[in-house]
């Protein structure tokens, strides 16, 4: 049977191809990491980083700024990265939509709203930080699975899905500013915060989103098959044995958690999770059993590279993360939408 | 019979009646309170020119900086109407809560109805108003206010709006004891070699300005030395390793309550002294980390009391003689007329 040995040649020789290609995005992340940390708008050599870090008696402002500052900083740009991507990959593939992100369905905007309301009231010097987590996954829960009801009432046609996104995130954008509007100069933070920014990332923040991330990358490659199975349409995934219903619900809490926990740390950062898995397929199509991985590696290194640029632009000035990104994010997000018109989420 | 009337006569009748009826006339002119237009042209803050009646009766303020300035100079019977920001002296804010039509919203969009009814004889505006056009395409002129780069810019606007409300002397008595001040802190400063490094913080993390705003003027005339200063953004947010390697002496963060609150204050301080890695900071080791209320600092005849805290707070050593506590009490008595 020799056409079975060559489809099977075939397929081990493709598997191959896409797990060398996670090795390449593997290695090509940890370059980008060492590089941003290396960079910054203080110039310290990787020897006296070496040293700050292990040495026996550092300079304790060099210390403090690689320590404290520039490696919290690059790993939350990795971490939520990856979050915001694993969220692109998994709301794309359910909805069956390319548009599909956190961003355009309006659950960004939901934690948000959830975040600044907890801000507005002081909630946090009450409830500790964990209330800004907490308002903001249940507003964006509430958004997805407003969006996704509105869409579904009309059976979920790839606009109607993402003109109900439209529509409630700008019902929670409205919402922000209106808090922004009554709270007055009270709400210090909020639209800085909006714009999207890591200046404050921290390690207890780390702490916050690794546990997420972690599992959130076990879960979805567990049900990286499913994945599999319900882009391909309801239909099919219900031929392979899958629960639909309950599956989809538990993806999109999923997805939406990892959205919500993002977002309340960084702010909306938009066009990651759009982008990110789509650079995936482009180049190793959408099984997601590698979709997944990859997307989350490449977003890591969008939001890196974003934010590694936006600290060196105008040294020593910052600019907002969120503007890097939607200027790399927008053109590319067209240049998509020309190029390939056809299959581009299964 | 004839009338035999001498020329004399009838001429010094005709003057007679002339007389009288110019008297009246004038009398009528002088009591009805019309007076021939006495106008000013002026060239505003946008460089734009505005020709207003002089002095100006009626004034709408879209800046809450010009309405305090307006009461410091005991003018406050002026103003028709006020941004919904203008909250200071507190009887401005008692006026704003309880009088219809006083209160005309935000600066940037304010209502063009409630303006176009007070028919002021100047509106007060920043440059981001958005509908100043609309406001003069209705005869009503606007003075467009310059952003304050530093305390002379301060010092101008409080002459400027004294004689735009013939206040002249009171804006000049105000104007001197800033200036008294203002030179006496420059006095001491100029021959240092030593400048403390300062970093201030305003609304947000980061959050800073350059030498050319009011805070960056203040520290140049206490002695300080903003790190930021050379930016070539007025306002930015620097970067959190830079201010952490640049090592300030002096930390001075912005409260903006709308009345200075002890505990949210303290809360403030605590967060910057505990920030990540901030701990190796010359300030936060030395306890140099200090909130100021905004409204110390911004454009208004109070921005004299943030300079003598700046003063205090960065030269600790030159300034031992003065109380912040007591300037300020002056102040507010004196040139608020508020009784503390």
């Amino acid at each position: 049977m020799s056409s079975e040995v060559d489809v099977n040649k075939l397929y081990r020789k493709v598997r191959g191809k896409k797990i060398f290609f996670l090795f390449i995005l593997t290695l090509a992340l940890l370059a980008i990491t060492i590089i941003s940390i290396c960079i910054g708008p203080i110039s310290i050599s990787i020897q006296d980083i070496i040293k700050a870090i292990f040495g026996e008696n550092p300079d304790e402002n060099l210390r403090a700024i690689v320590l404290d500052v520039r490696i919290p900083r690059v790993l939350m740009a990795v971490m939520a990265g990856t979050c915001l991507s694993l969220a692109g990959v998994i709301m794309q593939g359910l909805l069956r939509n390319p548009l599909a992100s956190p961003y355009v369905l309006g659950v960004a905007a939901g934690a948000a709203f959830g975040a600044a309301l907890a801000v507005a009231f002081g909630l946090q010097f009450i409830f500790g930080e964990y209330a800004l987590f907490m308002l903001a996954l249940v507003f964006s829960l509430v958004t997805m699975f407003m969006v996704y009801g509105l869409a579904s009432a009309r059976g979920v046609e790839t606009e109607t899905l993402i003109l109900a996104g439209i529509a409630i995130g700008s019902l929670f954008n409205a919402l922000v500013s209106f808090l922004i509007y009554v709270s007055g100069e009270k709400i210090y933070g909020i639209v800085f915060w909006l714009m999207g920014g890591l200046w404050g990332a921290d390690w207890e923040q780390l702490f916050i989103i690794f546990p997420v991330l972690l599992g959130g990358i076990v879960i979805t490659l567990n049900c990286s098959w499913d994945l599999n199975a319900l882009s391909m349409g309801d239909e099919v995934a219900m031929n392979l044995g899958i629960n639909v219903k309950f599956s989809k619900i538990f993806l999109l809490t999923l997805a939406t958690l990892l959205t919500a926990v993002t977002v309340s740390l960084t702010g909306t950062i938009g066009f990651i999770g759009l982008v990110a898995p789509h650079i995936v397929r482009i180049m190793i199509g959408s099984d997601h059993r590698f979709l997944l991985p990859a997307s989350g590696l490449v977003g890591a290194m969008l939001l890196l590279s974003a934010d590694t640029l936006s600290r060196m632009i105008i040294n020593p000035a910052e600019m907002p993360v969120g503007i890097i990104t939607s200027v790399i994010g927008v053109p590319f997000f067209v240049y998509l939408l020309m190029k390939r018109r056809k299959r581009w989420w299964i | 019979m004839e009338f035999k009337v001498k020329k004399a006569t009838v001429v010094l009748t005709a003057i007679l009646i002339i007389a009288i009826i110019t008297s009246y006339g004038i009398y009528h002119f002088l009591s009805s309170g019309y007076m021939p237009d006495s106008t000013a042209t002026l060239i505003d803050g946008a460089g734009r020119y505005t020709t207003i009646k002089h002095p100006v009766e009626k004034v709408v303020s879209l800046a809450s900086s010009v309405s305090e300035i307006l009461c410091t100079l005991n003018a406050s019977e002026v103003l028709c109407a006020v941004d919904q920001y203008s909250t200071f002296p507190p009887y401005l804010k008692e006026k704003l809560d309880t009088v219809d039509d006083f209160n005309v919203g935000s600066g940037a969009t304010p209502s063009i109805e409630t303006i176009v009814y007070h028919k002021p004889d100047i509106v007060f505006a920043w440059p981001y108003c958005t509908v100043i056009d609309e406001i003069e395409d209705r005869g009503i002129p606007v003075y467009v206010l310059k952003y304050p780069d530093d305390m002379a810019d301060i010092i101008d606007l409080i002459k400027t709006v004294g004689y735009i409300v013939g206040r002249e002397g009171r804006a000049e008595e105000i104007s001197s004891f800033m200036t008294g001040y203002v030179e006496m802190v420059e006095d001491r400063t100029k021959e240092l070699e030593q400048k403390p490094l300062v970093y201030f913080e305003l609304n947000e993390p980061g959050k800073t300005g350059n030498g050319s705003t009011i805070a960056g003027s203040l520290i140049k005339i206490t002695g300080g030395a903003n790190i930021a200063e050379n930016s070539s953004l007025k306002y930015l947010t620097i970067n959190n390793e830079y201010i952490i390697s640049t090592n300030p002496d002096v930390i001075i963060k912005f409260y903006y309550g709308t009345e200075p609150n002890e505990e949210e204050m303290d809360q403030l301080k605590e967060e910057i002294v505990n920030r990540p890695g901030w701990s190796v900071i010359n300030a936060v080791k030395n306890d140099r980390v200090y909130v100021v209320d905004y409204a110390e600092c911004s454009t208004s005849p109070r921005l004299i009391i943030g300079l003598v805290r700046y003063a205090k707070w960065i030269h600790p050593e030159l300034f031992n003689d003065i109380d912040a506590g007591e300037l300020a009490e002056y102040v507010y008595t004196n040139i608020y007329g508020l009784k503390t």
